[in-house]
């Protein structure tokens, strides 16, 4: 096992750094001066992109910017960003707890609804609560986040006065975004919860377990879930991802604080230091959950660490 | 069933889309300051918007850019995005692993922020967000097409055609890619859903169809300001938004069942 994590811990390293030389080279893939770039709107005298010029190290060659961002990088200095002058490192922080709150929520409603939907269909397998379900599952898929989310807001704040519109803070604002961003990627575990336990449920050892009498619930709890859910953990993951980019617009819908809405407002006052630190830590925080994932994947299923071996 | 149902209503849609200029009852972009925030009427039958703007109409010229960027989109991500995997699957080497490696580099980005820190680099708009989300969806094909490579290049008549001589370019094209063309077209199906979502979030946030554009998302951007006066003006647009990803969906769910169960979930 410790040698099963060195290794996916070793692995991780060379994704984390072409990620971020990705994030580097990427403001150079473009033709033209990224300082005239950055102030190409506001029409930037020749003093100000020079000015600009020295303040972001473009004069030097392009290795030894590359290096100094590497080193920066590690040292947790992303520059800092054009407009409030601060650290960009110190702006994301101070959202990043609102996303992953928002994050974890909707991981937490897409698992009990996606489970919930998946368990559902599968033992009403080919019954009209089976398609329920799956349509139900097909719609999370196909509703836009910025509509569900604004339709929650006319029904909830705008006509019963039950929940806060916008804003931060407790679980009362935190309800809403959950189950929009949750419901939308529901869908997904949901399906495979469903084509997962079907196939377990044919399984001879499922056969084995009702020829000894046990009664069907404990089948389906000890016998079959077991083992049914251990792929659902690695669409968790991937849905972590879905999440992550998600929680873009429902920061947006609702108001609320995040990186989300950091890197959106970023794009459009053109600030790219923070756009690069943000898209950044938005990967690395990926990568590490990916990296948790495998490893609960290991944990869950002794093959797969023999496998690897 | 689903699949009929989805490809009826996508077929309603384009159509829809298509008659735009013969079946809008008004201009998309004409000014009417009398005809202020109306809801939904004889005569605006999706009401109108802050503008005095027909809401109907601007969904129908809206459905063509929709459909567009969709279709776009996927094109800039199929395109390279198999002829890439086709390359990495056949050549297999340092060529693979260097595509490969790119591709998993660019899967390490969450969900749309490869998209939004493509659309930083570019700048705001439409074509902007067309490439963007294109770009975006590469990897998902390469993956796809380099395993299906992998699978059918050990057959036989593979290695008769390399035997008698074919280039490898005619091996790629006449005898591989028509046999791992139903996973692509099934991706594509389901990829078109997934432009459109990720295509019409951009332009809701601001950074894709600009306004006066008639466009889906930024339509629904617009009415949010007056969500509790003109409810309509967000719900239209966000209706029509789903309509057309859940038929294509379901569209792309009945061809996977059909022609590829192999990727059934």
């Amino acid at each position: 096992m410790l040698q099963f994590l060195g290794k996916r811990l070793l692995a991780s390293i060379p994704v984390l750094w072409g990620v971020t030389t990705l994030v580097f080279l990427a403001i150079y893939l473009l033709p033209g001066d990224p300082a005239e770039l950055i102030l190409a709107e506001s029409g930037g005298s020749a003093e100000s992109i020079a000015y600009l010029r020295t303040q972001l190290g473009l004069d030097d060659p392009l290795y030894v910017q590359y290096g100094r961002f590497l080193l920066n990088t590690l040292r947790g200095d992303l520059g800092r960003s054009i407009f409030t002058n601060r650290p960009v490192l110190q702006t994301i922080l101070e959202q990043l707890p609102s996303t992953i709150e928002l994050a974890l929520a909707a991981m937490l409603v897409a698992m009990a609804l996606g489970t919930g939907l998946g368990i559902l269909a599968a033992l009403n397998h080919n019954s009209w609560l089976d398609s329920a379900c799956m349509a139900i599952a097909v719609a999370g898929v196909s509703v836009p986040i910025f509509w569900s989310g604004l339709l929650l807001i006319l029904l909830f704040s705008s006509t019963l006065h039950w929940l806060p519109a916008t804003g931060q803070g407790g679980l009362r604002h935190l309800l809403m975004p959950a189950v929009v961003l949750g419901f939308a990627s529901s869908g997904t575990i949901a399906r495979l919860v469903r084509s997962s336990l079907l196939e377990v449920l044919y399984k001879e050892y499922i056969t084995t377990a009702r020829a000894k009498g046990l009664s069907e619930r404990l089948i389906l709890t000890h016998h079959a879930l077991k083992n049914a859910l251990i792929p659902v953990i690695t669409v968790v993951g991937l849905q972590f991802s879905f999440l992550l980019g998600g929680a873009v617009v429902t920061e947006t819908v609702f108001s609320r604080q995040g990186i989300g809405r950091l890197i959106v407002d970023a794009i459009l006052w053109k600030d790219f230091p923070l756009v690069q630190g943000g898209v950044l830590l938005a990967a690395v925080t990926y990568t590490l959950v990916n990296l948790l994932v495998d490893i609960s994947y290991a944990f869950a299923d002794p093959r797969i660490r023999h496998d690897e071996l | 069933m689903g699949a009929l149902l989805g490809l009826f209503v996508l077929a309603i849609m384009v159509l829809a889309a298509a008659l735009a200029p013969l079946i809008a009852p008004h201009d998309p972009l004409a000014v009417a300051p009398e005809a202020q925030l109306e809801p939904p009427s004889a005569a605006h039958w999706a009401g109108t918007d802050l503008f005095g703007r027909d809401i109907f109409s601007r969904l129908l010229f809206g459905g063509r850019v929709s459909l567009l960027v969709g279709v776009v989109a996927v094109l800039i991500a199929s395109v390279p995005g198999t002829a890439l995997g086709l390359i990495a699957g056949y050549y297999r080497g340092w060529l693979d692993g260097l595509i490969m490696r790119v591709m998993d580099l660019m899967l390490s980005f969450p969900g749309i922020l490869l998209a939004l820190g493509i659309v930083a680099l570019l700048g705001p708009g439409l074509l902007n967000v067309m490439i963007a989300v294109g770009i975006a969806g590469i990897p998902s094909y390469t993956r796809l097409v380099r395993g299906s490579v992998l699978a059918v290049e050990k057959n036989l008549y593979v290695r008769a055609a390399r035997t008698i001589g074919c280039r490898d370019g005619r091996i790629l094209l006449r005898h591989i890619l028509p046999n791992v063309l139903a996973p692509i077209v099934v991706l594509t199906t389901l990829d078109i859903a997934w432009a459109i979502l990720n295509a019409s979030s951009l332009s809701f946030l601001g950074l894709g169809a600009q306004p006066p554009t008639p466009e889906w998302g930024a339509m629904l951007s617009e009415g949010r300001g007056f969500m509790y006066q003109a409810p309509w003006i967000t719900i239209a647009p966000g209706l029509a938004i789903m309509l057309t990803v859940l038929s294509v969906n379901l569209l792309g769910d009945g061809l996977r069942d059909a022609l590829d169960p192999r990727l059934r979930t």
